[in-house]
């Protein structure tokens, strides 16, 4: 990473750092107006017959009115970031990024293997790396909010409040 | 009404009713001095707790926790220089200040009095209010329940947030959200791509969790936040001296009186109401210059508007059945899980739970008071609460209370892509208050329209022919069509 005459800066210009932050509201407005453009298409296959009393709008009224709506808005969106005044902004740090990812991927393979095996079981394989992805690195803390989590849960809604959870490996 | 208020006392304060409320207010202030964590995401997390007991604990146990919440913000506020909570943003700007002077436990002690004194002005004016609204709003048909619904939707859209384009996409995607599942009128199933557990549309819980605290949980693993914080010494003197107290008397009241009104506006909520009581009280003081620099004004005007504002906002929801704003919009959400039914004839129906909600008000107010004044060196030490052992158990718990009301794993899948929603909206500066509204007042706005038009057989006159619901109606077009104007001279002026 060079520094030329104070404008290059942890690998960007502040030009390159503007231009990011206009491109996110036309990016943002194109997704939303594409999704507008799904909800539209999705209520083609609605029934168009009058069976409801009349005057009452069909089912696919306001799915209609919101994709016609988030479709206007998203034109805006899109009109306002290519015109806006560019702002400041941070650049992303991926790798705190990548942390928020990981946390999700986690609680997907938790979701998935979570009922197949035993609740009491695969949560504390959930706990204990979210405390590690966000910094902890006593052992000792880890395990005891491991314990405590697991007492908490089988005691008060376990027992407590009949909340029964999945116990497929035992079951 | 004095029956009533007499019944809701003797029920508020049994034992275990007010052991509740001691819990919400401990509740609330930690979920209110952590920063990014707020009253709305500790009712959502309390939310699936509640269907499990009965409703006046669990009701009171929610408006404690929403109260203390309001005043836990402002610890970290005048400790850290970092507003634990939206509302707690103008007690910032004097608040620390005074922190930065050594006079942080002056400052918390002027927080937690005006806190308590606009808890309890709000809590009255509740209980004045709501009845009579209650009585009016029996007259209240489908045109006008669907024109103050949309009134609730078109301020929320404009008053949270920046970007008034962005608050209005925030609520079309709540309203996206409302209609999954099976058409109430035709039943024609809408976007369940035949998934048997959406047929009766997205449930609440999950949504809540996942918008309000799932999505925190990832902002705070982005941020890397570890919570261990230098704490500021606690010297001197805790509350004001008697002249110091004479002097905030002018500026509680005014505090309080704003916020209740604010609150009562469906949308608008504490952050607003503390705002625009700061302001106010900056353009009353003889020295506005000094606003900013640490004057206990400063500090007093927003905190007692903000919770007074509490009890402005469980005026339109006990009233009307409509929230106030994103917290009570959660707390909407407990009474329909309790197989309760929001709106006028909540009051008739249940007047037991209805009355101990209104006097649990300002006895949440007081609990808070000395909870808040005697923990207040365990309160500030929340701040430097380890998060990354806090954070996972609180995960933890959400999964637990999603899982735990219906005994699905879809409501988890659930949580995580709400989460994800919430997490991305977020970021991108698209406020989330609005989408929480939406999906409350959603069902209430289309469920009206089209019972509206069932009645005049498909003649839209009826909306224009009721004098209260063309008045809302008008409002409701205006303050959509207002920041377009806005923006628009504000381009013109640019130029």
């Amino acid at each position: 990473m060079s520094i030329r005459g104070g404008e290059r800066r942890h690998g960007a210009s502040q030009r390159e750092i503007m231009r990011r932050v206009k491109k996110t509201d036309v990016i943002i407005g194109a997704i939303t107006l594409g999704l507008a453009i799904a909800v539209y298409i999705g209520t083609l296959s609605f029934p168009t017959e009058q069976f409801a009393s009349p005057g009452v709008p069909r089912p696919s009224f306001l799915p209609r009115i919101l994709a016609g709506g988030l479709g206007l808005l998203s034109i805006l969106l899109i009109i306002s970031g290519i015109t806006a005044k560019p702002e400041a902004s941070q650049l992303t740090n991926w790798r705190q990024v990548a942390k928020v990812v990981g946390v999700m991927a986690l609680i997907t393979a938790y979701i998935i293997v979570m009922p197949r095996i035993d609740f009491f079981i695969v949560t504390p394989f959930l706990i204990a790396p979210v405390a590690v992805i966000m910094g902890e690195r006593n052992w000792k803390w880890i395990l005891a909010i491991v314990v405590l989590f697991t007492l908490v849960t089988y005691f008060a809604f376990f027992k407590g409040l009949g909340v029964f959870f999945p116990t497929e490996l035992f079951y | 009404m004095l029956e009533n208020i007499t019944l809701g006392f003797q029920h508020a304060i049994l034992p275990f009713n007010l052991l509740m409320i001691f819990t919400g207010v401990c509740l609330g202030i930690v979920f209110g001095v952590l920063p990014g964590l707020q009253s709305a995401s500790g009712l959502a997390i309390l939310l699936p707790i509640t269907f499990f007991m009965e409703p006046i604990p669990a009701f009171l146990m929610m408006v404690a926790l929403y109260m203390a919440a309001e005043y836990g913000g402002s610890i970290s506020s005048i400790a850290l220089g970092i507003p634990g909570t939206p509302p707690a943003v103008p007690t910032t700007w004097d608040g620390f200040p005074l922190c930065q002077k050594g006079l942080a436990k002056k400052a918390l002690g002027v927080s937690i009095t005006s806190s308590a004194i606009g808890g309890i002005i709000g809590g009255i004016i509740l209980i004045a209010a709501v009845v009579p609204l209650a009585e009016f709003a029996l007259r209240f048909g489908p045109t006008e329940y669907f024109a103050v619904a949309l009134l609730g939707l078109s301020l929320v859209a404009n008053l949270t947030g920046k970007s008034a384009i962005k608050g209005m996409i925030s609520v079309l995607i709540g309203l996206l959200v409302v209609v999954v599942g099976i058409d109430i009128f035709t039943g024609y199933p809408r976007f369940t791509f035949g998934i048997p557990q959406l047929l009766e549309g997205v449930p609440l819980v999950p949504a809540f969790i996942g918008l309000f605290a799932i999505s925190k949980i990832f902002q705070y693993i982005e941020e890397e936040r570890t919570g261990i914080q230098k704490i500021p010494e606690m010297r001197g003197s805790q509350f004001p001296s008697l002249k110091e107290f004479k002097g905030l008397i002018v500026t509680i009241l005014r505090g309080s009186g704003i916020g209740t009104l604010i609150g009562i506006i469906p949308g608008a909520g504490a952050t607003i109401a503390s705002l625009i009581a700061y302001t106010e009280e900056k353009r009353a003081s003889k020295h506005p210059e000094k606003f900013g620099t640490g004057v206990l004004e400063g500090v007093s005007a927003p905190e007692s508007a903000n919770n007074a504002a509490v009890g402005g906002a469980l005026v339109p929801l006990l009233a009307l059945g409509i929230p106030g704003s994103g917290s009570t919009a959660v707390m909407m959400g407990g009474l329909m899980l309790q197989g309760l039914r929001p709106g006028p004839l909540l009051m008739p129906e249940h007047p037991d739970l209805v009355f101990s909600i209104l006097v649990g008000v300002p006895i949440a107010a007081l609990f808070m008071f000395v909870v808040g004044t005697l923990g207040i060196r365990l309160w500030v030490k929340v701040i430097s609460m380890r998060l990354p052992i806090l954070i996972p158990f609180v995960l933890g718990l959400c999964i637990v209370g999603a899982y735990g009301v219906a005994g699905s794993i879809f409501d988890v899948v659930l949580i995580l892509f709400f989460g994800i929603l919430g997490y991305l909206l977020e970021k991108f500066g698209f406020p989330l208050a609005p989408v929480i509204l939406a999906i409350v007042l959603g069902s209430i706005v289309e469920s009206n329209f089209r019972r509206a038009l069932a009645i005049s057989g498909g003649s839209y006159m009826i909306f224009l022919t009721h004098p209260i619901s063309l008045a809302v109606i008008i409002l409701a077009i205006a303050s959509f069509i207002i920041p377009f104007i806005r923006m628009r001279r504000k381009r013109e002026v640019s130029l």
